[in-house]
């Protein structure tokens, strides 16, 4: 199954990825519209963690053995047969347990709806909206057991210190 | 297991149950499972009772699968049906309604059940247990004609039951016999922002205190006398003091109990072919390295799935449970996890009280790992948390981090967080 992945190294903290997901989450799917006019504002399905020079986003991983789904009292998250983990709404009451166990803080909680949200893999589109929003090619997707680990402890999905390279030089 | 059919029996229909005849029938195709449910409607979330009475869920969104689940996975599902005996010798188990099953494997997820005060004819007075689905149906029957309540005990079931009848406008006296709110799962400082919320939604708090007399009047409940002799007038009581496992099928079968059925890491009774999963076991605690009892939705559906992947001939083990909770009343939330109350005097305990904006984070440290933590206010990403205590990580680098706002994946160290996010 394809997954988002983030190279730390080459994410610059700019925050584009959430913007991405809100306006794609959002009714109107217009930047103004989802920005100044919806009520409440949707809520980004992604968190962006910061501590310069660092940067990253989170978001759900997917997992093969969801904790959320084990956790949550309505089975209001469920695995489905292709692999995505989705959030039910109108199921949901906010109880907050799965973000009690996700150990990767992917769970977001939407104060504004007393309830959570969480990375769907915009099943909609062909890319997900922060995968494809994202200036620098830090958000990738991929298959899992594509996913590589470079010498400096990055996530890649490319092969080879030539392609790496002229990524980071590129920008 | 071609050509073997194997008949898996479940006493119980709630997440262990379910959890555990999903994980049997990923490994078996073709034996059959039957459960046996003493209520009577398909798997619901129990914990979703207080919601449903506050009117937060609809009737037909608390159910945990869909409406063909059973259907689908060819489970046997017995409704309104109670197993009454087992007899270990025969691998057969007995119903209410004066049938027989026999079994190849046996689970036993019955759960837990409300501890009852010892007053007679307990719903027609309008004393109300809070655990079940028909106790929300039987309280709503009457909620027209109550102005206040009182409910009895202030923990885990108490707050919610409060907090459902609140939001219905009625006027609720919480009595709890310890010093605070929550007392198993909080402190004070963050038990005290639990009594400043309660507080502030007009819902009294009697703290040492307990009830010594239910008045009744033509058949009703008028009114409570407390321990320290103050009356309170009512015209229903909530009985909320504590939930016993429900080991009452285990009589005659030898089976180890202590309060609950004692199981081991693939959830195996000491009695061949017996399995036991959910809030009725005792099992492995991670932290407290002993057996316990933790009665949390969590542990029950994990515990459900070992049962399972055993019961069909898959060995796998059960880590171990810890405790951990998430509940709110009304706008303030809570996070508590692991040990809070500790005896243990190398414990280091870092603390964060903002008393006047609901904000509390306390960490408990032993030889450099977190056994133990709360959160309230700020309860974001705190599954990162959960995860350190539970895989008892070294968070010395970082323990000057662990009580800020932003504190995140960022702060662990870069090669566990890789390994994290690939995994």
């Amino acid at each position: 199954m394809k997954k988002i992945y983030i190279n730390e190294d080459v994410c610059t903290g700019c925050g584009l990825c959430r913007v991405n997901c809100i306006v794609e989450h959002s009714k109107s799917k217009n930047i103004n519209k989802a920005f100044k006019k919806e009520s409440p504002k949707p809520t980004a399905r992604l968190r962006i963690e910061e501590r310069k020079p660092i940067s990253f986003s989170v978001q759900c991983r997917h997992c093969d053995e969801p904790r959320c789904v084990e956790a949550c009292i309505s089975g209001a998250m469920i695995k489905d047969e292709d692999g995505i983990v989705y959030h039910i709404e109108e199921k949901c009451v906010g109880c907050l347990s799965c973000v009690m166990v996700c150990e990767y803080g992917g769970v977001i909680i939407d104060k504004d709806r007393d309830k959570v949200v969480k990375c769907d893999l915009c099943i909609d589109r062909d890319i997900p909206a922060c995968v494809a929003g994202c200036p620098n090619e830090a958000l990738f997707m991929i298959e899992e057991n594509e996913i590589k680990v470079t010498e400096k402890n990055n996530l890649t999905g490319i092969d080879g210190i030539d392609k790496m390279n002229k990524l980071l030089s590129f920008r | 297991m071609e050509g073997i059919c194997v008949e898996c029996v479940i006493i119980g229909n709630s997440v262990a149950g379910i959890s555990a005849s999903e994980a049997i029938r990923a490994n078996d195709r073709n034996g059959t499972i039957t459960i046996i449910s003493k209520e009577n409607y398909m798997a619901y979330g129990r914990p979703l009772i207080s919601y449903l009475l506050a009117n937060k869920i609809e009737r037909d969104k608390i159910f945990l699968r869909d409406e063909n689940f059973y259907e689908k996975k060819k489970i046997n599902v017995l409704l309104g049906m109670e197993a009454v005996k087992i007899n270990v010798k025969r691998n057969e188990v007995f119903l209410s309604n004066g049938k027989s099953l026999n079994y190849d494997k046996l689970l036993i997820a019955t759960g837990g059940s409300p501890i009852r005060l010892p007053v007679q004819d307990v719903e027609t007075q309008g004393i109300f247990h809070f655990n079940m689905l028909d106790d929300v149906f039987a309280i709503e029957k009457v909620l027209e004609k109550v102005n206040s309540a009182v409910v009895i005990g202030g923990g885990l079931i108490g707050l919610k039951a409060t907090e459902a009848l609140t939001e219905r406008g009625i006027k609720v006296t919480m009595i709890e016999l310890m010093n605070k709110v929550l007392p198993t799962v909080l402190d004070d400082e963050s038990a005290m922002i639990f009594a400043d919320s309660l507080k502030k939604d007009n819902a009294n708090l009697e703290l040492k205190n307990t009830v010594e007399k239910i008045v009744v009047k033509n058949g009703k409940v008028s009114g409570v006398i407390l321990k320290d002799k103050k009356e309170i007038e009512c015209q229903m009581v909530i009985v909320a003091i504590g939930v016993r496992p429900n080991i009452k099928i285990t009589e005659g079968t030898g089976i180890k109990v202590n309060r609950g059925i004692i199981v081991n890491e693939k959830m195996e009774t000491n009695v061949e072919n017996i399995y036991a999963a959910g809030d009725v076991t005792e099992a492995y605690d991670i932290l407290y390295k002993d057996k316990r009892s933790v009665p949390i939705w969590h542990s029950a559906y994990q515990q459900g799935e070992i049962a399972g992947e055993n019961m069909s001939g898959l060995e796998t083990r059960y880590d171990g449970t810890c405790s951990m909770n998430s509940i709110g009343y009304k706008d303030t939330h809570m996070i508590s996890i692991g040990i809070i109350n500790t005896d243990n005097s190398s414990v280091e305990i870092l603390k964060k009280f903002e008393r006047d904006k609901g904000i509390y984070k306390r960490m408990n440290i032993v030889d450099k790992k977190l056994i133990g933590a709360i959160f309230v206010g700020d309860v974001a990403n705190k599954g990162i948390i959960t995860n350190l205590i539970k895989k008892g990580v070294d968070v010395s680098p970082y323990k000057s981090r662990l009580l800020e706002d932003d504190f995140g994946l960022v702060d662990l160290d870069k090669e566990f967080r890789i390994k994290l996010l690939k995994s």
